[in-house]
């Protein structure tokens, strides 16, 4: 590997690194470039003046039945407040749209769920804000940076307050705010899931885990559902009276029968779409209102036509590819109002609404271009949603995304391709209308053709960094291993499509008939993958390796001495894999009741009867009732960091004897001689400063950063890599759920590589302390990557990626790296290598580094770029600094090959 | 006189906390801003008989249970016009 030149003289850490000769002087734009539709050029800019708002309706009509109705059965009690705040929520429809509903009246409203959680936007006075402070459960929150720009409200200003530091709220509505919070003290499933997770021994541990942030963030009330796909099958099959009905006969076979609780779910089932029915009749008969009073005339036959569709799908199945997208919608919606939701993911939305669209194509009442206008609709639908939650977990960790992922490609129930035509307008209508939401996934299989792999190359060209590239043989060899104790065949794993940014999730096939022709459409069957163990930092877990279970950063004891002398090497892996395995034990142990709360206190009632089979059980997600439960897992992030920080000590320490343990924890306190990422401002290596003791430490410092580094194809550091993921995948099946179903390994890195690496010292392979983690898992450490992308894919696969819910790899190319018709083959030809060599997921940012730079200091000049983080595309203007900083050091491809 | 603003007009269609549509001009306007003519009051726990202040910003409905002046009241079967 190449000697990493350091700039003795230079007070920089000059590790920024382009792989080929950069081919253009001036910055180079991006090759692609479409426009939408008028109607939806128009929504979008309203969108790019809208800041993101809280509305108090829903949390006080659902406060103020939930109080009405104390001593209830409580799945009932549940159902009859979802529903009166459905009833009650106001309708709004904004002019130009054909698809409408929204989270609230707002066009990027969102709000509080105080029944899951309060404190985190209570006053920093407030003893409910101290308790969670002292519980660890704020710490994430502390070492957050939000962007300022884009539609967040980080200050407040005039009537208007800057909440949980990104939404708004009107002056006004604060006392309410407090009330309904207040309200639920000691009722919430954070409150009561905090009582008993109290009794869990180690207790005291997880709180000082949490308060050190070597993990992130609870579970079972911050994100309880989420990361799953959706299923809308019996919507669209049966409608909303087929449903109701279906139940009502249910609950005349069950009533009074054992297995009482299936009585109260189905009534929960009614009472709860009977609130939704009411919420989209309230929206016909607002299109009514608007319709008598609109002078123009093409507006007026729209707000009309909007009327008509509402009233029909109130109670009926679509008739038409529109009726149909709006139910998907509508529920879509319900779903994510029913509970505080990440990454809800309409999964193969094309296959799914594929029948509709035939039939209005066939018999002339729909054309490819107003197909093309509804999918821009539907785009500007989901990219307005906003999910309201602490700052630790929208800043922190989603960066304020909402990921819904839409997934195409993959294969049929009888293992053919299952590319149509509506997925290529999918993804030309994403080209057309580039936003964050939803993102796609194309699920790359041998047997694709090329026509939709061409076409997603082209949308990969725009830079927008979807679709992501998975691998749909990988992905469903983990779906077979994961849910073959649940009954998992082939042909149902074959339905599998992506929850969240990268969730790989269970799914099944159900029927359809359309004018006499049956088609099986694929959806969700599997429970949320947004639980478990969430985000553990791994370079923190090794950094209490080396300072014996202390937390240099806060002065706290984390863990017990682990009894290491650390002599060798090998003591070292030992010692980590002790602290690691205490970490996971002791949270699984603390979630599992958090969930246990979430299901006994708020369980899931629009969600369940969507996913199969609750409807058909009887029982609610909580309850089991989905088909496929095996979903709880493990997340890790920093593994990239802590492989290259193993590989550094075991060459300089324990082989070369280049300096001693001491030594090297004596050169990480002084952070290597350099200044804190803090006081520099800046959050990856390419700019930090020396301070003037630097040259005391730069001998170690230039050790560390030249030991092997992992993404070279270099054995050495691969090795180590492949030990670490066999040893991480295999050990989460020794963690059970409160389902009592195995944990397994989830490597996604979301923007947790910002805040976890704030928190985590210099670290082993020339990290500087403060800066960012690698993103991702299978991304190299930004810089370090020298060998090219082949060496780099060699690096990612020497393990079996199936052993793990996903792997994660981002890569950042030049765009004239993959400029015209050849170089978009090149572009194939790279990612059918690494699919080839069994890697699960590739995404890429297009991009000249120096536009980036440019639009970090004119954010106005740039309000529509975006970038890949990780699994997400974001506007740039909306992201904080230090994930910034990351994306601008990643390396930069120049060429492909 | 109750000051007449934009978010107290049936014709206001908010946008987000700051600002809003105005149905009747076409125009975006700003939340807290006096309304024109055309200004229709919107219907909001503030003008229902039902509603007793009992502090700032917060209130009673029916003497029961709390609720807020500035709820939006379209979709209440109970709201009642305070007389005017």
């Amino acid at each position: 590997m190449p000697d990493n030149k350091m700039n003795d003289d230079v007070d920089e850490c000059g590790l920024f690194f382009q792989y080929g000769e950069r081919k253009s002087k001036d910055v180079k734009g991006r090759e692609i470039e479409k426009k939408p539709s008028q109607r939806v050029q128009k929504i979008r800019d309203l969108y790019f003046k809208t800041s993101s708002s809280v509305s108090m309706e829903f949390p006080h009509w659902y406060t103020r039945r939930w109080m009405e109705l104390e001593g209830d059965i409580p799945i009932i009690r549940r159902a009859e407040a979802i529903k009166s705040a459905f009833k009650h929520l106001t309708p709004a429809i904004f002019p130009g749209e054909l698809l409408v509903m929204g989270k609230t009246h707002y066009l990027r409203g969102s709000y509080p769920m105080p029944w899951l959680s309060g404190s985190y936007f209570m006053s920093k006075e407030d003893d409910m804000y101290k308790e969670a402070l002292e519980a660890g459960k704020l710490s994430a929150d502390e070492v957050t940076k939000w962007g300022a720009g884009g539609g967040n409200v980080t200050e407040s200003v005039g009537n208007i307050l800057s909440v949980a530091g990104k939404f708004g709220l009107r002056k006004e509505e604060l006392p309410i705010l407090i009330r309904t919070a207040k309200a639920w003290k000691n009722r919430s499933v954070e409150d009561i899931g905090s009582r008993y997770e109290k009794m869990v021994p180690e207790y005291k541990e997880k709180e000082s885990i949490m308060r050190s942030v070597i993990c992130m963030f609870d579970s079972g009330y911050t994100l309880p559902q989420g990361r799953e796909v959706i299923n809308y099958y019996y919507p669209l099959k049966y409608g909303i009276d087929g449903i109701i009905d279906y139940c009502k006969d249910k609950i005349g076979e069950v009533a009074g029968k054992p297995d009482m609780d299936r009585l109260y779910f189905y009534q929960a089932v009614v009472i709860g779409i009977e609130g939704i029915k009411s919420w989209i009749l309230n929206h016909a008969k607002e299109a009514r209102r608007l319709a008598e009073k609109e002078h123009d005339e093409k507006q007026r036959k729209e707000y009309a036509e909007i009327a008509e569709i509402m009233e029909w799908i109130s109670s009926k199945p679509p008739r038409t590819f529109r009726d149909a997208l709006q139910i998907c919608w509508t529920f879509h919606t319900a779903v994510l109002n029913e509970d505080c939701i990440s990454g809800m993911s309409p999964g193969r939305l094309g296959a799914i609404l594929y029948p509709w669209w035939k039939n209005d194509m066939d018999n002339g009442t729909l054309t490819k271009e107003s197909t093309m206008e509804l999918l821009e609709c539907m785009r500007m639908k989901f990219t307005e949603l906003d999910c309201f939650a602490s700052m630790g977990v929208v800043g922190g960790v989603l960066s304020g995304n909402t990921f819904n992922n839409l997934c195409i490609g993959g294969l049929d129930k009888n293992g053919q391709s299952s590319a149509n035509e509506l997925e290529m307008l999918i993804l030309e209508s994403a080209m057309t209308c580039a936003t964050p939401q939803p993102t796609l996934s194309i699920l790359y299989d041998e047997k694709l053709p090329e026509d939709i792999l061409m076409k997603s190359v082209e949308c990969t060209k725009t830079g927008t960094g979807y679709p992501a590239w998975i691998n749909n043989q990988t992905a469903m060899e983990f779906i077979m291993n994961n849910y073959q104790d649940e009954g998992m065949t082939l042909e149902e794993a074959r339905s599998w499509s992506i929850g969240g940014c990268l969730e790989s999730s269970a799914g099944t096939w159900l029927p359809i008939d359309l004018d006499g022709k049956e088609y099986w459409i694929p959806g969700g069957a599997g429970t949320a993958t947004s639980v478990g163990v969430h985000f553990i930092g791994v370079p923190k877990s090794l950094e209490l390796v080396l300072y014996d279970g202390m937390d240099p950063r806060t002065g706290e004891r984390v863990f017990p001495s682990h009894g290491y002398k650390l002599d060798t090497y090998e003591e070292v892996w030992e010692a980590f894999q002790k602290y690691f395995r205490e970490t996971v034990k002791v949270l699984c142990l603390c979630n599992n009741i958090q969930h246990d709360a979430w299901r006994k206190i708020t369980p899931p009632v629009i969600n369940s009867f969507l996913k199969p089979d609750c409807l058909t059980n009887g029982k609610d997600i909580g309850q089991m009732g989905s088909r496929y439960n095996t979903t709880f897992n493990v997340e890790t992030c920093g593994g990239v960091n802590l492989v290259n920080s193993l590989a550094s000590l075991k060459k300089n320490v324990y082989e070369e004897k280049l300096f001693t343990l001491a030594e090297l924890k004596n050169a990480i306190d002084n952070n290597f001689g350099y200044k804190h990422a803090d006081e520099v401002g800046s959050y990856s290596l390419t700019e930090q400063k020396k301070s003037p003791e630097a040259k005391k430490w730069a001998r170690i410092h230039k050790l560390c950063l030249n030991a092997p580094k992992y993404g070279n194809d270099d054995p050495y550091v691969d090795d180590i890599f492949e030990k670490w993921e066999s040893w991480f995948c295999d050990m989460c099946h020794d963690y059970t759920s409160l389902y009592d179903k195995p944990l397994y390994a989830c490597q996604i890195s979301v923007s947790t590589h910002g805040p976890m690496g704030a928190v985590t010292l210099a670290s082993a392979d020339g990290r500087l302390s403060g800066t960012t983690f690698a993103d991702a898992s299978m991304s190299a450490y930004p810089g370090t990557d020298r060998n090219g992308p082949y060496a780099l894919f060699n690096s990612a696969t020497c393990w079996d990626h199936s052993k793990s819910q996903n792997t994660q790899l981002n890569m950042k190319i030049h765009p004239s790296a993959v400029e015209g018709r050849e170089g978009a083959r090149k572009l194939l030809e790279l990612i059918r290598a690494y699919m080839r060599r069994g890697g699960f997921h590739v995404q890429f940012n297009i991009v000249d580094s120096r536009m980036l730079k440019d639009a970090q200091a004119n954010p106005d000049k740039f309000r529509g770029l975006m970038v890949r983080v990780a699994g997400f595309t974001q506007y740039w203007v909306e992201l904080g600094k230090p994930i910034q900083d990351e994306i601008i050091a990643r390396t930069e491809y120049e060429k492909t090959g | 006189m109750e000051k007449k603003t934009h978010i107290d007009c049936e014709e206001y269609l908010a946008i987000d906390v700051f600002k809003g549509f105005c149905n009747v001009k076409k125009t975006t306007v700003m939340a807290d801003e006096e309304g024109c003519d055309d200004f229709t009051q919107v219907k909001k726990c503030r003008f229902c008989k039902h509603y007793n202040e009992t502090e700032e910003h917060l209130g009673t409905c029916m003497n029961e249970a709390v609720t807020y002046p500035d709820l939006l009241a379209k979709t209440c079967d109970s709201f009642n016009w305070l007389d005017r």
